[in-house]
């Protein structure tokens, strides 16, 4: 029996990292909801084009961004925030959340995590 | 979600919020004149995905030129005489082949209203039926006066023409739809 | 104002007469057979032009959802104020709402335009808001335009996070005496 020496390799997906970033900052007090961005919107709306609005929008991971280079994650999302808190401090939370659960989750290290405050609720 | 933007505000304030980028004001606007469009598109068009393309459109580009809107108050007016050109810009780009069977149109207008009494169906179908022997321009003149109320004045700029004309033809289009109406009773 | 139309009556009258008596029919229109003839139709006409204005929307069909989801997305690619230093950045409209909302509160006042920016002062950030409002028939303007400010910085504090340190309010519109 010999011991395992041999450095494991792993690859975490973007795809994995928005995941675990849209959670942490689903659950964080004071996020109503996070903002889908659409960032290609066609000049013109066809029907077609309405119907990929609309897929984008029900993404599960809606509006969450992630870049993994070299073993460190950088997360931009946007949110629309309760009213019931100061959106600034609930952006805070966010990301001190999402740096959280994402370096504990998949090892990386999180270089920044950009908050954009969309929409506060009406109180 | 929630809309915020108190029911009772006026046209106007919602149109200066909506202006100022307020998407809730803009919002309450659409839900309360998307219906009128909608059914505006369907009797000129006589085909429900259509329609529906022309509203969105028409909705969209108001949001998007709300700026340049003048009054406040004739946002109502800017969305029928935009509904309208894009609704006579669609039937001239048709070509004569693609359009659409009496047949297949009335089976959508349908759709959806299964337990509507046979009479009032009946009705609504000869009527659905003669408007489209109309032309588009009368269509629209008719539709605009006799079903959305609009006024001589609002419906000359929607078709581009003078009051007379509109007047006209409102009633040729009377004319042609009573003679249609006949055989119903 | 009858309308020449090709297609009058044999009895020489205009079908527009005929409309525009429907409901009061003159002498001749109650006995000639052509008239009563068109009236009928025209009642036909007006009966169905009746269902067709009351013609309810289609019930399946979601139209506000799918604009709104648009404008929406739209709207987020619009002004958005980075704040310096912080990795957030907000968008003017959700500030501006926050004080619209704030100043509609006021009984008496409607929230029109709302310009914000966003600066730094002493390393902290700060708001500074130009508002414009309608204002009730026979309100007190300068206790309202009190009141907004009071409720406009609250609410910058409470629901933004972020000071509003000015705020200029223009008094634009007189709303409801009318009615």
């Amino acid at each position: 029996m010999t011991t395992v020496s041999a450095q494991t390799e792993y690859v975490i997906e973007p795809a994995v990292v928005r995941s675990v970033a849209a959670r942490a900052a689903r659950s964080t007090p004071g996020v109503a909801r996070l903002e889908p961005g659409v960032w290609d919107l066609a000049k013109s709306w066809s029907r077609s084009t309405w119907q990929k609005v609309r897929g984008v929008d029900s993404a599960p991971a809606d509006g969450v961004h992630a870049q993994v280079t070299d073993g460190a994650a950088a997360i931009q999302l946007s949110i629309a925030t309760t009213g019931r808190e100061p959106a600034f401090a609930v952006a805070q939370a966010v990301q001190r959340s999402i740096s959280g659960a994402v370096s504990a989750q998949t090892g990386l290290k999180v270089t920044e995590v950009r908050v954009s405050i969309i929409d506060v609720e009406p109180a | 979600m929630a809309v915020d933007a108190p029911p009772e505000l006026d046209d106007a304030t919602l149109v200066a919020r909506a202006r100022d980028g307020d998407v809730r004001a803009y919002e309450e606007l659409v839900r309360r004149y998307q219906g009128a469009m909608f059914r505006l598109a369907r009797r000129m068009l006589q085909r429900d995905g259509d329609a529906e393309d022309v509203v969105q459109d028409v909705f969209l580009t108001a949001w998007r030129r709300l700026e340049t809107l003048q009054e406040d108050a004739a946002f109502v007016g800017w969305l029928y005489r935009t509904t309208t050109n894009r609704c006579l810009n669609v039937i001239r780009s048709r070509k004569p082949m693609t359009d659409v069977g009496l047949d297949s149109a009335e089976s959508s207008l349908a759709d959806g209203h299964p337990e509507r009494r046979a009479e009032v169906s009946q009705q609504m179908e000869a009527l659905g039926r003669a408007l489209q022997t109309l032309t588009p321009e009368q269509r629209a003149c008719w539709l605009l006066r006799e079903v959305h109320g609009r006024s001589y004045e609002e419906i000359a700029e929607a078709v581009d023409g003078s009051v007379t004309a509109v007047r006209g033809r409102i009633a040729r289009a009377r004319a042609q739809l009573a003679e249609v109406m006949k055989p119903w009773r | 104002m009858a309308v020449d139309t090709d297609r009058d009556l044999a009895c020489g009258r205009a079908l527009d007469e005929v409309w525009d008596q429907l409901d009061h029919p003159t002498e001749h229109g109650r006995t000639c057979a052509h008239c009563t003839k068109a009236r009928e139709s025209l009642l036909l006409l007006r009966e169905a032009t009746g269902l067709l204005v009351e013609e309810p929307d289609p019930p399946a069909l979601d139209l506000t959802s799918k604009i709104m989801a648009a404008v929406r997305a739209d709207v987020r690619r619009k002004e958005m104020f980075d704040l310096p230093g912080t990795g957030i950045d907000i968008s003017e409209q959700a500030i501006a709402r926050v004080i619209r909302a704030a100043a509609d509160q006021v009984p008496g006042v409607r929230a029109r335009r709302c310009v914000v920016r966003v600066s730094v002062q002493d390393d902290r950030l700060a708001l500074s808001v130009d508002l414009s409002v309608a204002v009730a028939y026979e309100s007190v303007i300068q206790d309202a335009v009190d009141q907004v400010r009071l409720r406009a910085i609250a609410a910058c504090e409470q629901r933004i996070g972020i000071r509003l340190s000015e705020l200029s309010v223009l008094v634009e519109d007189i709303y409801g005496g009318d009615q």
